[in-house]
């Protein structure tokens, strides 16, 4: 369940944000990957492509440090 | 209030060294302590060999150690260069190779507690840089626009007597250290003897988190971009009659959207909000409007206002010129580039005027109002941006044969959407995810584009040149398409 979700995270990261991301592990915070712009766009296609709406209000930061993390969210938000 | 923007550190040690001058995280820092772990950073930037009017760079997030550094720079009669340090090595050493500092500074530079902390010897005149702020240039190569001590006193002064900040204030310090609306967060922070509270870059990431941060704070003041300020109300992160204690709440760098102003009017009724605008040029806003009331319709153009004490705004032929007290000396080392930016006064030649490159106009109540942008710079999220200085960049990567880079205007938060079109060499096999990671090794990441989109060959007018209207028009057309889809 969490991998096929890890997967499609990845490739919405890759068509939808152009975004290339080494590992599923790796920090989208701390390495810049993922700006304020970025997140709003992020929530959004996960929203279209994947039927989950994520609240801003209802995440913390540790929440989207890297593509791992979120699917964890989307699992819940789904 | 003549005099150096050291001095109203030095001024407010005098008299309340036990005032919190910083706060950052869990670390709080006085006005004595600042005076003196700046004074030792001064000698110890001596004893490495800095003397006046050197270049002395620094790279480190914001943090009460850069703060240190640019006092102690200032102390030892050198110029301080900000460095992003989210952006690319590559432009990074554009700007050292311009600026040829004598040192760069680094978050691990040792500090050594046994130096006198002493002040030395001032060595230099009001009229003397202070820093040298980069901004993008159209070329490529990032331009060094050149601040006197004396440039940013004038709007300090102004900011003093038109808001009235006083020792019991707690403003913001949101915005990076290498753009210049940190200069009035810092020193107008220091010249009231107010509290500075710099925001946590993560901070901003979440918008409920932020409200968290200025509530907690108990904010008097915010002053950022625009772009932060619509993230919160697209967010609907404000509570009715949120920040009890904010009082002002001011914005540079781009158009705030009525629609979000409205927002913060309504939620924030007991603030006073202030558009100001100016270009790093003319050292951090040169006009201001106070928002009489809030607008009665989303559609509500918000002027510019009228210029701040000391300077002077004026249209010639269309476009917004800035003269007074803020004008910047010129770019750094760069006589051609100043020329045509800096120009004599239509009427009082011996004076210069700066051309903004806005389209403006004077309403007839005398108020001042942009119309838009004469050439292909553009404002997205408070950073100014040349489209060239992307496509330059997008030049040097191998296997791209052709590119062109446009911006669309858009309702979103970031107001323009960066589109880049490009043709890749024959047999090159170029996605957009791998190409936008090598630029990124070349540009910063707001000037990376969103859409991307790939061309067997760029479309032409009749003159030969790239059709940008029609690739404007494209990425237009697919962008109303993927949102009704």
């Amino acid at each position: 369940m969490q991998a096929s979700i890890i997967d499609e995270l990845s490739a919405l990261f890759d068509e939808a944000l152009h975004i290339e991301v080494p590992s599923p592990d790796t920090d989208l915070i701390d390495s810049g990957l993922l700006d304020s712009l970025q997140l709003v766009q992020l929530l959004l296609q996960i929203e279209e492509r994947m039927g989950a709406r994520i609240p801003l209000d209802e995440v913390e930061l540790d929440d989207l440090r890297s593509v791992s993390r979120l699917a964890g969210l989307i699992a819940q938000w789904s | 209030m003549r005099g150096l923007l050291q001095d109203l550190v030095a001024g407010q040690a005098r008299k309340r060294a036990e005032a919190t001058a910083l706060v950052y995280r869990d670390v709080r820092l006085s006005y004595g302590e600042l005076e003196s772990q700046s004074n030792r950073s001064a000698r110890r930037l001596r004893q490495a060999g800095v003397r006046p009017g050197d270049r002395v760079c620094f790279l480190a997030p914001k943090s009460p150690l850069p703060l240190v550094w640019m006092l102690g720079i200032l102390k030892a009669g050198a110029i301080h260069v900000p460095l992003d340090p989210a952006s690319p090595a590559a432009r990074l050493q554009k700007i050292i190779d311009a600026c040829e500092p004598r040192l760069v500074l680094t978050e691990d530079e040792p500090f050594t507690d046994g130096d006198s902390d002493a002040p030395l010897e001032a060595t230099r005149a009001p009229e003397d840089p202070a820093h040298i702020l980069f901004t993008s240039g159209s070329t490529g190569v990032p331009k060094g626009v050149v601040i006197t001590h004396a440039n940013v006193m004038a709007f300090v002064e102004w900011g003093l007597a038109h808001f009235g900040p006083g020792e019991a204030d707690r403003v913001s310090g949101y915005t990076p250290l290498h753009f210049d609306l940190s200069t009035y967060d810092i020193f107008g922070a220091y010249a009231a003897g107010a509290e500075l509270h710099l925001v946590p870059p993560e901070t901003a990431l979440l918008p409920h988190r932020l409200a968290r941060f200025i509530r907690d704070a108990g904010l008097t003041q915010w002053f950022s971009v625009p772009s932060l300020l619509n993230y919160l109300a697209k967010a609907d992160a404000l509570a009715q009659d949120d920040f009890p204690q904010l009082r002002r709440v001011l914005w540079c760098g781009e158009v705030l959207p009525t629609p979000a102003l409205i927002y913060w009017m309504q939620r924030v009724p007991h603030a006073r909000f202030t558009n100001l605008y100016g270009p790093t040029e003319t050292t951090i806003a040169s006009s201001y409007y106070d928002v009489p009331a809030c607008p009665d319709s989303p559609a509500a153009h918000i002027p510019i206002g009228r210029a701040c004490a000391g300077e002077e705004l004026l249209v010639v032929d269309g476009e917004l010129c800035i003269g007074g007290a803020g004008l910047s000396p010129g770019y750094w080392r760069d006589p051609a580039k100043t020329a045509a930016a800096f120009v004599p006064h239509p009427q009082r030649p011996d004076e210069r005027i700066y051309r903004t490159g806005d389209l403006g106009r004077r309403r007839p109540d005398g108020l001042f109002e942009l119309i838009g942008r004469a050439d292909s710079q553009i404002k997205s999220r408070g950073y100014r941006i040349e489209l060239g200085e992307i496509e330059a960049a997008l030049g040097t990567l191998p296997g791209v044969r052709e590119s062109a880079v446009v911006a669309i205007p858009t309702e979103g938060f970031e107001q323009w959407l960066i589109c880049c079109a490009y043709v890749p060499l024959p047999g090159a096999a170029l996605g957009p995810a791998s190409l936008r990671a090598a630029l990124a090794r070349l540009v910063p990441g707001y000037m990376l584009p969103a859409r991307w989109e790939e061309h067997a060959a760029l479309p032409r007018n009749a003159n030969g040149k790239i059709d940008r209207p029609r690739l404007r028009q494209e990425f237009q057309t697919c962008k109303q398409a993927s949102l009704t889809s």
